[in-house]
C-alpha cells in the first residue's frame, strides 16, 4: 500500500504568523544585518583613531547623509534585537512563557522600539 | 561522548556575551550622549586607557562569540547540504577571526 502523499505548504506568505513569530524572525534578521555591518563600523573605529584629519573625517561620514542609510537602521536594528533579546533571556529563565505574557511582551518590544525609533530620528536628524 | 555537542556550550557563550555586550552598549551610548570627546586628542586617550582598552576588548570577544553563534545557528536552519553548511560556517568562521584580529591590532596601535 503506497503512503498517500503529506500535505506540505512551505508558502510562509500564506501563514497567518503570530506577533511573536513576526518578533523573532525581526531578531534574527536584525543580528544578521548587524553582523554585515560589523567590517564597516570597525572601520570607521580605526580610522577615528588614527589621526584628527581621519578623526574629523570619521565625524563626517556619521553626520553625512549616510547617517540615514547606516546610522539609523543600524541604531534601529541594536535596539529591537537588544529588546527581544533580553525578552528570550527572561524566556529562558522561565519568566513570561505562558502565551498571553509571552504576546503582551512581545507587543511591548514592539512598542518601546517605536518610541526608541523616533527618539532615534531626533538624535541622528 | 554526545553530551558534548549538544549545543549547550554555544547557548551559554551566547547568553553570556549577550549580557556583557548590553551593558557595554548601554554605558557608551550614555557616555557618548551626555560627556562625547571634545576631539581628537581626548578620543583616542579615552580609549587607549587601560579600563577602556581593556573593556572593550572584551566587547569584540564578546561580539564576535555572540555573532558566530548567532550565524552558526542562521547556517544551520537555512543552508541544507552539509557540505555547502559546512563551507557556508567556515569562511563565517574565518570572517570573525579576522575581524576580530583587525580590532586587536587597532587597540594595540592607540596603547602602544
Amino acid at each position: 500500500m503506497s503512503p498517500t502523499p503529506r500535505p506540505k505548504n512551505l508558502n510562509l506568505l500564506s501563514i497567518r504568523m503570530p506577533v511573536t513569530a513576526v518578533l523573532s524572525i525581526g531578531h534574527r534578521i536584525a543580528g544578521f544585518l548587524m553582523v554585515l555591518a560589523t567590517p564597516f563600523t570597525i572601520y570607521l573605529l580605526e580610522k577615528s583613531l588614527r589621526s584628527a584629519e581621519e578623526f574629523a573625517q570619521a565625524q563626517e561620514i556619521l553626520s553625512s547623509n549616510l547617517r540615514w542609510l547606516m546610522l539609523l537602521p543600524l541604531g534601529w536594528f541594536a535596539l529591537h534585537h537588544l529588546l527581544a533579546g533580553l525578552r528570550f533571556l527572561l524566556l529562558d529563565l522561565g519568566i513570561g512563557e505562558d502565551k498571553q505574557s509571552a504576546q503582551l511582551s512581545a507587543w511591548t518590544v514592539f512598542a518601546v522600539g517605536a518610541v526608541g525609533l523616533i527618539l532615534l530620528l531626533v538624535v541622528v536628524a | 561522548m554526545n553530551h558534548l555537542f549538544t549545543g549547550t556550550l554555544a547557548w551559554m557563550v551566547q547568553r553570556i556575551a549577550a549580557v556583557y555586550l548590553t551593558g557595554f552598549s548601554i554605558y557608551m551610548v550614555g557616555f557618548v550622549l551626555l560627556s562625547p570627546p571634545t576631539g581628537y586628542a581626548e578620543w583616542r586617550e579615552w580609549v587607549a586607557s587601560l579600563p577602556v582598552s581593556v573593556l572593550t576588548t572584551l566587547f569584540f570577544v564578546s561580539l564576535l562569540a555572540h555573532s558566530w553563534v548567532g550565524m552558526r545557528d542562521i547556517l544551520m536552519d537555512y543552508i541544507p547540504g552539509a557540505g555547502l553548511r559546512l563551507v557556508a560556517i567556515a569562511l563565517v568562521g574565518f570572517a570573525l577571526v579576522a575581524q576580530g584580529l583587525w580590532a586587536a591590532r587597532i587597540l594595540l596601535g592607540v596603547a602602544l
